[in-house]
């Protein structure tokens, strides 16, 4: 594999040379500074970086962390016995299912409703502020922390998916019934902003040197 | 092959990728992300894949995943109904996501998938029209969650496993092929051989 790559000894970048890959069809594109960039290939828009990326994501991560509290504030769901039964937050469902002693179904929850985006929001926070201050991570840490948030992203919408299943399989007979609540809307757009959040920002600004942001600002300023 | 220079996607390195054989992975020497491979039989892999995820496509949406009984109600769950299910409850949103995630997205790749497979095969790829067709997969890829329901089912299985009698239906078996096929397409579908092929003029 190495034999059929040939780097050079000091690294060149695509900025550098000038060039831009573009993100839907990879061909390398020559960019002229002064205007919009569109692949010759595809014809989707390319950009050195993804522009306002670091604005988009903040914004974007904040509105996800505030999406955060109804998502695990309201009920998820409501399981109703004879007529009777407490709406189930996230959380209080998790409790219940350890109190039952179903383990591992609990940590499956746990892990992807209430861990996986909790982190990504953290994750998503400490490398923004990594690229305004000095950072205790290498970039590759970086970069590897930024994989793991865009691969584990999707796995937050299991428990809207449990739901939509047992709202279906237990809607008929008066004995048992299970109600869909507001927390379900709540945390379907948390899923969707979180994955937005990782979408938008641009990996490439954890490798450029400070000058080279400065050249990619200036380009955004003369657009 | 007719690119040979690629600038990672996660650090812009820029990097000169002589030749590469089927089978093989290119990563990134600074980053280590992966930046280039070439498929095995990629076309023909990818017809079988996506035809036979279109065939699964109707019996693992509209089958029932499974049914409960409960005191002598029988009542059972497919895609379809839990979508509805949530339609009727006025979670608007909700019903949408799943419906967009679990159906709507697997089924496009699918189609794309199949659709410019098939038009490479007979060499008619050089129609507008494919260009369009990777777009559109290039823009559902990310957005896809069968696995994810799946896990959801199981999930749903274990929760209701004490409350009732549960029963698997020929739907989850028809759902976990779908999910299997949409999985494989990306390990079969090589989109950067497709958009190599396709001509373009400045």
């Amino acid at each position: 594999m190495s034999d059929n790559i040939k780097s050079t000894e000091e690294i060149q970048t695509a900025m550098s040379q000038g060039l831009a890959q573009c993100h839907v069809c990879n061909l390398l594109v020559e960019i002229e500074e002064s205007k919009d960039n569109y692949c010759p290939r595809c014809d989707s828009k390319i950009h050195l970086r993804i522009y306002d990326s670091l604005q988009r994501c903040w914004a974007l991560t904040i509105c996800s962390l505030i999406a955060f509290i109804p998502a695990n504030a309201y009920p998820i769901m409501t399981i109703l016995y004879f007529g009777k039964g407490q709406p189930d937050t996230i959380l209080s469902g998790i409790f219940l299912l350890i109190k039952l002693g179903i383990y591992p179904i609990a940590a499956i929850i746990f892990f992807a409703s209430f861990v996986v985006p909790l982190a990504k929001i953290v994750g998503l926070f400490v490398l923004l502020f990594s690229l305004r201050n000095r950072s205790k991570y290498t970039k590759l840490q970086r970069t590897k922390m930024y994989r793991y948030i865009e691969f584990f992203g999707k796995w937050s919408m299991l428990d809207v998916f449990v739901v939509a299943l047992l709202v279906a399989l237990v809607e008929i007979g008066a004995v048992v019934e299970i109600v869909a609540g507001p927390g379900a809307t709540a945390f379907g757009i948390m899923v969707i902003i979180t994955i937005l959040a990782a979408n938008s920002f641009d990996p490439r600004l954890l490798w450029d040197k400070k000058y080279d942001i400065n050249l990619s600002n200036q380009i955004k300023e003369e657009k | 092959m007719k690119q040979k220079q690629f600038a990672c996607y996660e650090c812009d390195t820029l990097i000169t990728i002589t030749s590469i054989n089927e089978g093989e992975v290119a990563s990134c020497p600074r980053c280590h992300h992966h930046i280039l491979d070439k498929k095995y039989d990629s076309i023909n892999r990818t017809l079988a894949i996506s035809g036979t995820g279109l065939l699964l496509f109707i019996p693992a949406t509209f089958f029932p995943l499974m049914s409960m009984q409960l005191l002598s109600v029988e009542s059972s769950a497919s895609l379809m109904s839990g979508i509805s299910a949530l339609w009727q409850t006025e979670l608007y949103l909700v019903a949408t996501l799943v419906f967009a995630f679990c159906a709507l997205a697997p089924l496009i790749k699918l189609t794309t998938a199949f659709l410019v497979c098939f038009g490479f095969k007979h060499n008619r790829h050089q129609h507008p029209i494919y260009k369009q067709l990777l777009l559109f997969y290039h823009h559902v890829d990310s957005w896809e969650m069968l696995e994810v329901f799946l896990i959801g089912i199981l999930v749903s299985i274990i929760k209701l496993k004490d409350m009732a009698d549960l029963s698997f239906n020929l739907g989850l078996l028809c759902f976990s092929a779908l999910m299997l096929c949409v999985l494989s397409l990306k390990i079969t579908l090589d989109k950067q051989m497709i958009w190599d092929d396709l001509n373009y003029e400045r």
